[in-house]
């Protein structure tokens, strides 16, 4: 399975991101080897893999959050490394895994940080920077909790705090990492419906690392699956999720249904290879 | 708070902070005032009513002695301890907040330990130095070790690096300071003693006049800094997502806070407490940690906060003076205690 050339709404392909021969390595262990992924404009990809398996560690090379060893990340065809912080920051937005903020911190003023990249050297916020903050609240219905310290919100409510952070930015790409870790089933559903329909409605090209298997194959038009810091598969999901794929990345013994909803595939998960 | 109209296009996005902010900054002005009056009255000779304090410091009139007294010490020396005061506590919220540590201080970059070795050196081997440029040398001194601890931070990355990093060159610098103390005579050591604990006896207009631009350039570049902080207090990777070149960012914010602390110490030793004090003091009374507010409430309570122990350190005990260095380390340690009490205590 080769990367999919896959085609924007308006029939031509524009890459959003893309990855060329990228390595990283902590220390002397490579996480990511080679790695050549590109993001079309305008889509929903989710990264899936095992733990370990170098997903997070992707996801901050192409926010250029972690510098590569080798190889370069091209964000709207231009290489990251050569562009101002600031620069990339209008043009994506990235919220990494677990962020914290310092104690009182109301959801206003965390999302107001978002426009700091659009901001000039006086920071001063203007007309339409209100405006991207209150779209961004309302988006993620956080509107009537701007006063409320974020440490007084549940986990969702946080998380969405966060997403509004990120959409304050106003760039045409979005990477989450793990957004929806830590909720419980009603708040995931949340987050993943706000992603689908910033994407519908807004065209925002997304890419999420996820761990559940099923949810990415239902809300991600393409999956790209990392084992050992390669991809191992990339696709749409009903081609990617495979007994076999499952079999070797995850380990794991599985059934494959298609979702009664949906269409998507949906995987049973039955017990560890080799342990039954 | 019902039936309140907003504009349009802002949103209510802050607590009380802002207004807390106002109400402080009158408060502390009124009570800087007051002790600042009291400073320029008070000692000996002691100018018994407000009557008199006017002519001479409006038309330069009054008694020769109270006019000299007043001009010549006490008015330079209020003015250094209300700069310094600021100086210190706006160093300490910009260590905070860049290292993300509450207990982040200036002597994390070994600017204190390197002023104070530069007038070690200076005192116990005799070097042929005037008097008068022993602040300027120390200075330098400071100057150069926090040059060198930044430039020995330049590559590492994490904060809890930066810190052990800094507390490990402080160390060195502060076992080098001990071997050339140990070299001294008893009677050199006493007068290093005086500097080392942080005094501002004595501070005249030459003083004031070799740390002013310094802290007066200084605070202002401070101020541009709260946006920033903001960002690094969300994190390293949420704040280079926003746009902010943290590891560059970190570093002029380190720079500045070095430079802020050296033209304190260089003309008043180390003063202790106020720079990890004042900070938590006021992001407490704000109930809010944005640098934007924390910044200014913090740098007037240090003004105030030295103000005061500097009032203490010459009237308590006149007319022997203890050295202000104590005043703030033995009420601003307990105050520290008190303050952080809540999260001192165990199963938080």
């Amino acid at each position: 399975m080769s990367a999919v050339g896959k085609k924007g709404r308006d029939g031509t392909t524009s890459s959003a991101l893309r990855a060329a021969g990228v390595r990283v390595s902590y220390g002397d262990r490579t996480v990511l080897d080679g790695l050549e992924l590109d993001i079309t404009s305008g889509t929903v990809t989710a990264v899936v893999g095992p733990n370990g398996s170098g997903k997070s560690t992707l996801l901050k090379t192409l926010a250029r959050l972690l510098r590569s060893a080798e190889g370069t990340v091209f964000l709207d065809g231009t290489a990251i490394t050569s562009l101002p912080t600031a620069a990339v920051a209008r043009r994506l937005a990235v919220l990494p895994q677990g962020p914290t903020a310092p104690g009182g911190l109301t959801v206003g003023e965390l999302v107001e940080q978002g426009r700091y990249p659009h901001t000039g050297p006086l920071r001063m916020l203007r007309m339409q920077d209100h405006e991207a903050i209150r779209t961004a609240l309302t988006l993620t219905d956080m509107t009537a909790y701007a006063a409320r310290p974020l440490d007084s919100l549940s986990g969702g409510e946080r998380q969405r705090a966060w997403i509004a952070l990120a959409l304050a930015q106003d760039t045409p790409t979005l990477l989450l990492d793990e957004p929806t870790t830590f909720l419980d089933i009603g708040h995931q559903l949340e987050v993943l419906e706000l992603i689908r329909r910033l994407n519908r409605e807004r065209g925002l090209t997304i890419v999420l690392v996820l761990h559940d298997l099923n949810q990415a194959a239902r809300y991600a038009e393409r999956l790209v699956v990392l084992d050992r810091g390669r991809i191992v598969a990339d696709g749409v999901p009903r081609d990617v999720l495979t007994t076999a794929l499952l079999a070797e990345v995850f380990g794991v013994r599985t059934h494959i249904l298609a979702d009664p909803e949906s269409g998507a595939p949906l995987c049973l998960p039955y017990g560890v290879v080799g342990h039954d | 708070m019902s039936a309140t109209i907003t504009p349009p296009a802002a949103v209510a996005t802050r607590g009380r902070a802002p207004r807390r902010l106002a109400l402080l900054i009158a408060l502390l002005a009124l009570v800087l005032a007051a002790l600042g009056l009291a400073a320029l009255l008070h000692g000996t000779p002691r100018i018994g009513a407000l009557a008199e304090l006017w002519p001479i410091l409006l038309e330069g009139d009054g008694q020769r002695i109270a006019r000299l007294v007043v001009w010549e010490l006490r008015l330079p020396r209020l003015l250094l301890a209300a700069l310094a005061g600021a100086a210190l506590a706006t160093a300490g919220v910009l260590l905070q907040d860049a290292l993300k540590n509450p207990l982040a201080g200036p002597e994390l970059l070994g600017v204190g330990a390197g002023a104070a070795l530069v007038v070690a050196i200076v005192v116990v081997f005799r070097a042929p130095l005037p008097f008068a440029l022993l602040p300027p040398a120390a200075l330098c001194g400071g100057l150069l070790a926090g040059l060198v601890v930044l430039a020995a931070m330049r590559r590492s990355k994490s904060s809890v690096r930066l810190i052990l990093l800094g507390a490990a060159l402080t160390a060195l610098l502060n076992a080098l300071l001990i071997c050339v103390i140990s070299l001294g005579e008893q009677q050199e050591v006493a007068a290093l003693y005086q500097y080392l604990l942080g005094s501002l006896a004595g501070r005249d207009w030459r003083h004031l006049s070799l740390a002013a631009p310094w802290l007066l350039i200084g605070l202002p570049l401070a101020a541009l800094c709260a946006r920033p902080l903001n960002l690094l207090q969300l994190g390293d990777e949420v704040a280079e997502g926003l746009g902010l070149p943290t590891v560059r960012t970190r570093a002029l914010i380190l720079a500045l806070a070095a430079t802020l602390t050296a033209a304190v110490v260089a003309v008043c030793g180390p003063v202790g407490f106020v720079a990890l004090l004042a900070p938590h003091l006021a992001r407490r009374l704000l109930g809010s940690g944005d640098a934007r507010l924390v910044l200014p409430a913090a740098a007037l309570l240090g003004a105030t906060l030295l103000v005061g122990a500097d009032l203490l350190a010459r009237l308590a005990f006149a007319p022997i003076e203890l050295p202000v260095g104590i005043w703030t380390t033995a009420l601003g340690g307990p105050a520290l205690l008190i303050l952080l009490r809540r999260q001192l205590r165990p199963g938080r």
